[in-house]
């Protein structure tokens, strides 16, 4: 019992954190061009490449709540204890592909200017992209042995 | 392939779907995928207990038939 009142706290945690971060967001993206307007009167860099920074970075917001997305679509699965399906499958492969193109993006940002966070951000959604093939195929694997199971009499 | 002659053994005993289903403690829904062909293994404990209710072989229940060819009559 308390067991499962600790795992629904956790479930509800993680809907809500995964909520505001999707709205959070889809406004922080929207939000960029005055955002970037903003912070150019403290960075002459931001202000000197304003709209390089806008595109590149709305681009990459938009992967960002994509991923958010799939992520929302994945937990509702797990929230009807049917996560193994296909179609969480495909959404961990839309995520890897998603995560690949935030790391190219930020490549592209790193070439006009150069700083260390950019090298991190850029590694950081490489791995996150590669584990999300990797759990794309250990999903399939998953779903394949329990139609399996499910067909079993 | 291994076609599934459960609805010609059910018939031949005139009993439902629901009452063997019930008999042989299994849910009516994956009495139905068996029935239809469309399980993918069937579990020995399963086969023994259409055989003890329908009262047949191993053999009655399940047939080979090459692919494409699913009556087997």
């Amino acid at each position: 019992m308390k067991r499962e009142n600790l795992a629904n706290g956790v479930t509800r945690f993680t809907k809500a954190i995964l909520d505001v971060m999707f709205y959070g967001g889809i406004l922080a993206t929207l939000s960029l061009p005055w955002a970037f307007r903003y912070l150019g009167r403290f960075y002459p860099n931001v202000a000197r490449y304003y709209w390089l920074h806008v595109v590149l970075f709305f681009l990459s917001g938009i992967g960002a709540v994509l991923i958010i997305h799939e992520l929302r679509r994945m937990f509702a699965t797990v929230l009807r204890n049917d996560c193994f399906v296909e179609q969480n499958v495909a959404s961990l492969r839309r995520m890897g592909v998603y995560g690949l193109s935030i790391a190219l993006v930020t490549a592209v940002r790193m070439a006009v200017i150069f700083t260390p966070a950019t090298v991190i951000i850029i590694v950081v959604f490489l791995l996150a992209a590669l584990f999300s093939f990797v759990l794309s195929r250990v999903f399939a694997e998953a779903v394949r042995c329990k139609e399996e199971n499910d067909l079993t009499i | 392939m291994i076609v599934v002659n459960l609805d010609v053994v059910m018939a031949m005993r005139k009993i439902g779907v629901g009452e063997l289903a019930e008999k042989v403690d299994i849910t009516m829904a994956n009495l139905s995928i068996l029935k239809n062909n469309r399980a993918k293994a069937v579990r020995f404990s399963t086969l023994d207990a259409l055989c003890r209710e329908l009262h047949c072989q191993p053999g009655d229940i399940l047939a080979w038939a090459p692919d494409g060819e699913e009556d087997h009559g």
